[in-house]
């Protein structure tokens, strides 16, 4: 009897200690879920401020700026324009393997304006 | 005894009844309370108890055909005050005094905002950057939560600032573009509901629900930012070089009606703008569009192609120039106020004469010659897609105020309105086989789910491919005409153009020595891949097109060609020595 006694206590015990566990695994999920929100808006916020400091790099201004100023260029006085007689040289079939992959379609579709504008700038 | 005991229970009965009476106006009350104004404290309750949030959408972006953005949103974020929390003042004066320095303000500021405002929350920061709202976070003031909004930034500056337009305060578009695609740009606000606290924080496994705020969707124009940025950079060199008053340049495809530049001045600071300022309310307006001016000899292509399509000239057609024309009692000299004697067609248009001009006029007769003004656009909108676009001003012979002299003037461009949008696509429509296309500066609307493109639109073939193409041989020689004394040639490129040194109306007749020049042309002239027209109003040290405006023209057509790759005429190129 007081073996039973014992079982049954402990049984009451053990559940009443899961809704406690359970809750304290809840708030702490509940915790984790806020802070990975928190997390992500800062990610899209830096990630927004990102675009548009790409956006003012490609800026022609600075474009212009960086090419006088830093690379020391300065605008064509003259065009000519030129032929060139020798015929074009017939186009050697690379192969596969050195070519970048296809694209996918709707892969395009899905890039944003930024992403787009990162492939327009001179850079490696 | 009996009495005693009579009056303890007629006592007794007072107090039961009192308490009953009581009772039932308890009852009464939570009756009251729970069945009939439940519904009030059930809100009252759920307003101190829940809080909801505005989602603010991002608002798109606008840009260039090559995809450069010319306005983009970033994150900004307001930060907003429960004015309950901060009841007490000591606390107040306190955390002011701390948010003080993020928000920029000075702290009585803010809690002057706070006692008065009508609300419970009140912003008492906007437009705070990312490293800004960090540390309005840092400081871990109760009753105080950000707002997340967008702010909006110009990447190339200025650029195309009146075509652009700009958003007031609330994130609405007010002029411009930002005005006329706010629904498409602006997306749709979401809403979050959620359970707070005694401090107004979210509670972290309170209910809550979430309808995301669905992003605006971008615009991306038909304008090349270089194109643009060339077009005002020319504009503002030769302004300043004339002293004029202002001007106009737009660049279009002729081919599709596809506007690649519109630029007007005077303009406006886009970046470092001044809305209390009713004086700069002027600059707002897109000139292009909405300014109507009498475009002068430009128009004399019209009359010569209406002239062409009718078959009652060609360009070897000769008339005798006597030096004036006189019509219903009026005399109409030429600009030079010479007479040139026997003229052809063509060197009508080469020298611009507006006898000449009449001439045709009379020919085409007013049926044929206003039918022909309307074919070509003018008097209604073009439909480019802008509000406050302007359908210009022609007096028909259906008026009664017209008379005949309303035709002569008209043939060589003067009394007579028209927007800088009307006269360009006119001469597209030239430049295109005599076909008439729709303007238009927005390529496509793009959203998470959605793409609207719009597809050029012939809107009706105005003269024939062959009257078109003479007319456009006959434009090469004005050109060539002009050439000899000023740089208008485009080296390795035919242009096709004519000039305009237009008088200025006024109520009552025309300004005294202020004109309007202004050149209006395609090039290359047998394949046309741009047309242009360059306006410059009231220049002060010369008045003509010619000398103003076509060496605008030839600058920026050079520069354009070789943007585009547009290869030169075979005669041009320097043949490499073996």
């Amino acid at each position: 009897m007081p073996v039973v006694l014992t079982i049954a206590l402990v049984a009451v015990g053990l559940a009443g200690l899961l809704p406690l566990l359970q809750s304290s695994q809840t708030t702490t999920t509940g915790y984790s879920i806020r802070q990975l929100e928190r997390q992500r808006n800062d990610w899209e916020a830096r990630s927004h401020e990102l675009e548009a400091e790409i956006a003012s790099l490609a800026a022609l201004d600075r474009i212009e700026r960086e090419a006088r100023e830093r690379l020391h260029m300065e605008a064509p006085k003259d065009t000519l324009y030129l032929t060139v007689d020798v015929p074009r040289p017939e186009s050697q079939p690379v192969p596969d393997r050195f070519l970048p992959p296809e694209k996918q379609e709707g892969v395009e579709e899905d890039r944003s304006w930024w992403q787009s504008l990162l492939d327009l700038l001179p850079f490696p | 005894m009996a009495r005693q005991g009579n009056g303890i229970s007629k006592r007794l009965g007072v107090v039961i009844v009192l308490l009953l009476i009581a009772t039932l106006g308890l009852v009464g009350r939570l009756a009251h309370l729970q069945l009939v104004s439940h519904q009030d404290y059930q809100e009252q309750a759920q307003d101190e108890h829940q809080g909801s949030l505005v989602l603010n959408p991002r608002r798109g972006a606008i840009l260039d055909r090559n995809g450069y953005p010319l306005a983009a949103s970033v994150d900004a974020y307001d930060v907003m005050v429960d004015s309950q929390v901060w009841d007490d003042p000591a606390q107040a004066q306190q955390r002011a005094a701390a948010l003080a320095d993020v928000v920029d303000r000075p702290p009585q500021d803010i809690l002057t905002d706070l006692s008065t405002s009508i609300t419970r929350e009140v912003i008492v920061g906007r437009g705070l950057d990312y490293q800004g709202s960090l540390r309005v976070e840092d400081l871990r003031l109760p009753g105080v939560r950000l707002v997340r909004t967008s702010r909006r930034v110009y990447p190339e500056g200025n650029l195309a600032a009146s075509l652009i337009g700009f958003i007031g305060r609330d994130n609405v578009g007010l002029t411009g573009l930002e005005a006329d695609y706010d629904r498409d740009l602006s997306g749709a606000a979401g809403s979050l509901f959620y359970e707070r606290d005694g401090l107004g924080n979210k509670i972290a496994l309170g209910s809550s629900e979430q309808v995301p705020p669905q992003p605006g969707a971008d615009i991306i124009l038909t304008i090349d930012r270089y194109m643009q940025r060339l077009a005002e950079r020319e504009l503002d060199v030769t302004i300043e070089k004339h002293e004029a008053n202002g001007g106009t340049i737009i660049i279009m495809d002729p081919r599709t009606g596809a506007i690649l530049a519109m630029a007007s001045r005077p303009s406006f600071d886009l970046t470092n703008l001044d809305l209390s300022d009713e004086s700069k309310m002027d600059l707002y307006r897109n000139r292009a569009i909405i300014d109507l001016y009498e475009p002068g000899s430009v128009f004399k292509t019209i009359t010569m192609a209406a002239a062409l399509d009718a078959g009652l000239v060609s360009p070897e057609s000769v008339y005798v120039d006597e030096g004036a024309a006189h019509v219903s009692g009026w005399t109409i000299v030429n600009w030079d106020h010479g007479a040139h004697g026997t003229q052809t067609a063509t060197q009508l248009l080469v020298k611009s004469l507006n006898t000449g001009a009449v001439w045709l006029s009379e020919l085409l007769t007013p049926d044929r010659f206003y039918d022909y003004v309307e074919r070509f656009g003018f008097g209604q909108a073009t439909g480019v897609g802008l509000s406050g676009e302007a359908a210009g001003q022609v007096r028909t012979p259906a008026e009664d105020v017209w008379s005949e002299v309303d035709m002569a003037t008209n043939s060589f461009g003067q009394g007579i309105n028209v927007t800088p949008l009307q006269i360009i696509t006119a001469i597209s429509a030239i430049a295109n086989d005599g076909k008439l296309v729709r303007p238009y500066v927005v390529q496509e609307v793009r959203s998470s789910d959605d793409r609207q493109v719009t597809q050029p639109m012939e809107v009706r073939q105005v003269v024939t491919a062959e009257a078109a193409n003479t007319l456009t041989q006959m434009m090469d020689a004005v050109v060539d005409g002009i050439t000899s004394i000023y740089a208008v040639s485009v080296p390795g490129y035919q242009v096709a153009g004519k000039t305009g040194t237009a008088s200025i109306s006024i109520p009552g007749g025309y300004k005294e020595d202020a004109y309007i020049a202004s050149f209006a042309g395609f090039v290359p002239s047998d394949d046309p891949v741009l047309a242009m027209l360059i306006k410059i109003d009231e220049p002060k040290d010369v008045p003509w097109g010619s000398a103003v405006c076509a060496p605008v023209f030839a600058r920026m057509a050079q520069s354009i060609l070789n943007y585009l790759k547009v290869p030169p005429a075979p005669e041009a190129l320097v043949h490499e020595s073996p």
